[in-house]
């Protein structure tokens, strides 16, 4: 088994006002393994954004514990250790024309993060490593002086990317990262991430809501839904035998490319109860767990 | 025989800018028969939105240039139509819903209201009585809870798949014959764009209209559609029935389109068959095939001149010199091939 390189336990994120807080995450606990891809999904709303940006702290969680390789990210104070944890944990955004400072060229919106960190020597090492970093993620050296209006959709993307990969970060959270792209470029954004993974011993957080890029993409999925994970395992697991009715109601909901299929697809409505107080994650199958109470998991399973 | 409501004849639009003459719809063709639904597809600047906001007369001159070619609805050509005229046709001929259901919307009215105008403006109601009782009805027609009480509503007070059924009410109130549906589910969630697709469905079946969906989404274009139109740097390059076009796929751009999408019932190990480059710059389109430069399977002659719209069968057509009796016979990518295998052998 490999290494666990995130836990995530009871975590918790409030906004608004003590007396009325809009409860975007309420509880919730997962792991993530060493070079894996855990897929997050969910509908607009249902807290798979703020997890990502509770993880990589750029909210102060209300309630739980988040360690990242051993250590609790909320109890670093040091600026050593907030410098180190950086270098760890990158983003890849979603909206690549809102996410690029207009006025920066590509070369100096890569070099931003290792300018920061003093990781270069001299300018002839900064440009080389702007060079392999554009290259690495499929553009070329000439890209470097351009700025990111003359890059289309997907271009900026992958300057995203190579962004994010700048400081050679061993666990990247990307947060919808293809949704703002077209079809096509999406397949091309999606090998990219899946190459440089390989090359890289890279350990992904992919948030999105397109079902099928992600079960392509995942190892294993975590289902979200109104701040709490109602189901996660295997994406084999999910796909084929999925226990809880609204991930049941969610697949059925997804169209294929395939009319015959769609003409016979029924979808599966789901009607929003209240959690049961006694529900609790229970494991269905090995690896497969399920938020519910016994006799729901047990009756849902069937 | 179906009626035809509508028939586009060799559509050619340009928008001026300053770094030049934009081609933007370089040539377009089709037809539309009661009842039925066309979907548009292809990338974002394919032309798709253009074409569909042409149909309305909805481009801006200037920039935009009707350059070429005629819309027949109903026999008549719209295009030489004075912007008087056109306000008859719209909302009450043809209408339109668009994808972003809050800027479509008024936020400072009431929804009920917005619904009433309509009536009122296209005389199919005679009081403000009478408008009111209908908009209650299209209200609750559309699937929306309580639909007395929602008409007092502003957009605001609504959810997105509520605002998205709202607009279509809007669309729906004049009983138009031909609605054009531009990305109508792109901005909503899978489980409410599930639904949305149902009422339209259902909606067309009651009141016979013809619908043209614009989408790039192939799953949708699976649900929804009788007939498709693949569009690529201006142009259709792949028209047929929605069961040529998924299982008899002929254009490389289309094999590309499917290719790109993870096909769930294979192994995810290999890579997707991603389209290499981006679409080409239409203020100089590429000489010859537009498409040639991210085409794997192009010949010489891609790059000289363009192919004519080749005919499959008399339902399908497909614009690729592949299709030419004397190309080399280049068989479907094996990713495609293996998906459409899929599909059949579910189907069986």
């Amino acid at each position: 088994m490999a290494n666990k390189i995130l836990e995530v336990k009871g975590l918790k994120q409030y906004f608004g006002t003590a007396k009325q807080p809009i409860k975007a995450i309420d509880g919730i606990s997962f792991d993530v393994y060493e070079g894996e891809t855990l897929g997050l999904v969910g509908e607009s709303g249902c807290g798979k954004s703020t997890t990502g940006r509770s993880i990589i702290r750029l909210y102060d969680i209300t309630e739980g514990q988040i360690t990242f390789k051993g250590k609790n990210i909320s109890e670093m104070k040091s600026r050593k250790e907030l410098m180190q944890f950086n270098r760890e944990m990158q983003m890849i955004f979603q909206d690549p024309y809102a996410s690029l400072n207009p006025r920066m060229t590509a070369g100096e919106l890569i070099a931003e993060g290792f300018e920061i960190h003093g990781l270069y020597k001299n300018k002839k090492e900064r440009q080389a490593r702007i060079g392999e970093l554009l290259e690495a993620v499929g553009l070329t050296r000439e890209h470097a002086n351009r700025y990111a209006h003359e890059f289309s959709g997907g271009q900026r993307q992958r300057i995203g990317i190579a962004r994010a990969l700048s400081l050679d970060p061993s666990f990247i959270i990307a947060d919808e990262p293809i949704s703002a792209l077209d079809v096509s470029i999406q397949a091309q954004v999606v090998n990219l991430l899946k190459q440089l993974q390989k090359e890289r011993g890279l350990t992904y957080l992919f948030i999105a809501h397109d079902l099928s890029m992600v079960k392509y993409i995942s190892d294993r999925i975590a289902v979200m839904y109104r701040g709490k994970i109602l189901e996660l395992g295997s994406a084999d697991e999910i796909y084929n035998n999925p226990i809880h009715p609204y991930t049941k109601s969610l697949l059925s909901a997804v169209p294929q490319p395939d009319p015959a299929y769609e003409r016979n697809r029924t979808r599966i409505p789901y009607k929003h109860v209240e959690h049961d107080p006694a529900a609790k994650v229970i494991e269905a199958r090995p690896g497969h767990f399920v938020f519910g109470t016994e006799s729901q998991v047990k009756e849902w399973a069937k | 025989m179906k009626k035809k409501v509508l028939e586009v004849n060799d559509l050619r639009i340009n928008f001026k800018t300053y770094a030049g003459v934009v081609q933007a719809v370089r040539g377009v063709s089709f037809e539309l028969y009661e009842g039925e639904t066309l979907a548009i597809v292809g990338e974002s600047g394919s032309g798709k939105s253009v074409t569909s906001n042409a149909l309305m007369k909805l481009i801006p001159q200037p920039p935009g240039i009707y350059a070429g070619g005629e819309i027949n609805f109903n026999g008549r050509n719209i295009i030489p139509l004075s912007e008087k005229e056109m306000m008859q046709v719209r909302g009450n001929d043809i209408s339109m819903i668009f994808q972003d259901p809050m800027t479509a919307l008024n936020p400072t009215m009431r929804i009920g209201t917005q619904i009433t105008e309509v009536l009122l403006k296209h005389k199919k109601v005679t009081s403000k009585d009478e408008a009111k009782k209908r908009a209650v009805e299209l209200l609750d027609q559309v699937g929306i809870p309580f639909p007395e009480k929602r008409y007092k509503s502003y957009p605001h007070e609504l959810s997105g798949g509520m605002r998205q059924r709202v607009v279509i009410a809007i669309a729906l109130a004049a009983d138009p014959k031909l609605l054009i549906a531009d990305e109508p589910t792109t901005a909503l969630d899978v489980t409410i764009q599930a639904q949305i697709l149902e009422l339209m469905k259902e909606l067309q079946k009651k009141s016979n209209t013809s619908i043209i969906f614009i989408t790039h989404d192939l799953g949708v274009v699976a649900n929804v559609a009788d007939r498709v139109a693949v569009m690529y740097a201006g142009q259709i390059v792949e028209y047929g029935t929605v069961e040529d076009i998924f299982y008899n796929p002929q254009h490389p751009y289309t094999w590309g389109l499917l290719g790109s999408m993870p096909d769930l019932n294979n192994s995810t190990d290999e890579l997707l068959m991603a389209i290499p480059g981006s679409p080409p710059n239409l203020i100089d389109p590429p000489k010859g095939d537009a498409f040639a430069p991210r085409n794997e399977f192009a010949m010489k002659i891609d790059f000289e001149m363009e192919p004519p719209m080749f005919k499959v069968s008399d339902t399908h057509y497909a614009k690729t010199w592949l299709l030419h009796p004397d190309a080399p016979k280049m068989p479907v990518p094996d990713a495609v091939a293996r998906r459409i295998k899929g599909y059949q052998q579910e189907g069986m």
